[in-house]
């Protein structure tokens, strides 16, 4: 499955309008704000139709998965999108995540805890936003209780994840997730800055790598695309030191905003990624755009290698056109 | 005092939900604490144990009640069972610490849960030390939680 699909489950008094775009999504935030009745109305659809007095319309069709056979139940479902609470605790085993692989399905999970076997966007990291107004046109309402799902995680223009307050402005430090081409790029860019720029060889070790940096003001750098499971643990570091984060999709989809690489394609790529990536192929996007920047670099000098970094991006002008799309911190004069 | 252990832990409830449908009791809702609860978390008002007053479903029972609202039931109830406390919300957070002054309670938790207090007491069970701020909280957080990664 691909694209952006609105779901709208409505019963008397509530009414939800979710967006999902992307093939899995996590719905957190505080309690009461309505998750445990959002699932019970899917249920409740599920089970008994518009019988069950709720009403629900999507594009495609809205399942609920639960308890000990799901095994048996998720393999008959297709192109649908799957709505799981936090009680299931399968969520984080390495079943479950093998049959998102490769699913045509889309995932919402309500649950706090990360999956670290899931390769989910922090910007999937939903939470349930009430829109109720007390009067509509200035007339009164009809007291329903309408709530829509927004990123619970802000950011800047510049991808800056949650960068309010953040205690400075210029880093004494960078480290980035990626050990090689993004690691190369950032490398080479932080020795204009005249900054140390430490890998942390994968996400997972992210965290740890801020925390064992000497410097006060670090700049983390990770792939926003799968960086779900890692964002509170890295937030959790501002507790020791200034963190601020960095968050681009991936180095490659850095790469195609920079404009080096010529193409009419990539702009409407970029525009609305979620149009263009099956589910069943890419388990997340950040691979969906090293494969485009590899396909539409490769007849030009910028052609991209993963595993090291062409080192045409590294002659200046073109670490000035990545600079122009990456926060002001980074950019040298 | 409230001790927590950061992951798994042998016997514990992981699907609260379910496990206050079939458990809970209406001399539950006599406790004043839990008038408290329902009002912080949910904003809605108890009236009795059939009955509670929420500003958006209207009339509800128990069991319509919030997923956080209701493990914090099961904690101070069942105080000799140790439940996942990551159903809970921040909004959670100050009710998980107030009964903990009350009782001795043990929960699970798997994310790192905002503590509104500036200083609070807790026990990590993993290791037995005590927290007093967030800081440490996150120390042990760091220490316990994905410890495979």
């Amino acid at each position: 499955m691909k694209g952006t699909h609105t779901v709208v489950v409505e019963r008397a008094k509530v009414k939800y309008t979710l967006t999902f775009k992307r093939n899995i999504s996590f719905i957190r935030g505080n309690s009461g704000t309505g998750k445990t009745t959002l699932i019970s109305m899917i249920r409740d659809y599920n089970d008994r139709g518009p019988e069950s007095g709720v009403t629900l319309s999507c594009d495609v069709p809205c399942e609920t998965l639960s308890g000990r056979r799901w095994e048996r139940e998720l393999s008959i479902i297709e192109d649908s999108i799957v709505f799981l609470d936090e009680g299931n605790e399968f969520i984080y085993s390495k079943d479950f995540a093998k049959d998102v692989n490769g699913s045509s399905n889309y995932y919402v999970l309500i649950s706090r805890r990360d999956a670290n076997e899931l390769p989910y966007s922090v910007d999937e990291i939903l939470k349930l936003v009430n829109t109720t107004s007390k009067t509509i046109n200035g007339r009164k309402s009809d007291r329903r209780f309408y709530s829509v799902t927004k990123p619970l995680y802000d950011h800047t223009a510049s991808m800056l994840y949650q960068d309010l307050n953040v205690g400075f402005e210029v880093p004494d430090a960078v480290v980035v997730e990626d050990s090689k081409s993004g690691y190369q790029f950032y490398n080479a860019l932080c020795n204009r800055l005249g900054i140390p720029c430490y890998t942390a060889t994968g996400v997972a070790n992210l965290k740890r790598t801020i925390h064992e940096c000497p410097e006060q003001n670090v700049l983390a750098i990770g792939d926003g695309a799968a960086f779900g499971p890692y964002i509170e643990k890295v937030l959790g570091q501002r507790v020791y030191k200034n963190v601020r984060l960095f968050l681009p999709e991936s180095f490659e989809w850095t790469l195609l905003q920079s404009g080096l690489i010529p193409s009419n394609d990539i702009p409407k790529i970029l525009k609305d990624p979620s149009s263009y990536i099956e589910s069943r192929d890419y388990l997340s996007w950040e691979r969906f755009f090293t494969d485009v920047l590899v396909k539409y670099s490769a007849d030009t000098r910028y052609a991209y290698k993963k595993a090291k970094l062409n080192e045409q991006y590294l002659r200046p002008q073109a670490m000035n056109a990545v600079a122009n799309v990456l926060p002001e911190c980074l950019k040298t004069d | 005092m409230l001790s927590i252990h950061l992951g798994d832990y042998p016997g514990s409830i992981y699907d609260t939900e379910t496990y206050f449908r079939n458990s809970y009791l209406d001399s539950w809702f006599e406790d004043p604490m839990a008038a408290q609860i329902i009002k912080s978390v949910d904003g809605s008002e108890l009236i009795g144990p059939h009955n509670i007053v929420s500003k958006q479903l209207g009339s509800i029972t128990p069991l319509e009640l919030s997923g956080g609202v209701k493990t914090l039931l099961l904690v101070r109830n069942i105080p000799n069972m140790v439940f996942n406390a990551s159903t809970c919300g921040d909004n959670c957070a100050r009710w998980l610490l107030k009964i903990g002054k009350e009782q001795d309670v043990l929960v699970t938790l798997y994310h790192i849960m905002k503590f509104p207090w500036k200083r609070f007491e807790i026990r990590i069970n993993n290791d037995g030390r005590i927290v007093r701020n967030m800081q440490e909280f996150v120390g042990a957080t760091n220490d316990f939680l994905d410890v495979d990664e």
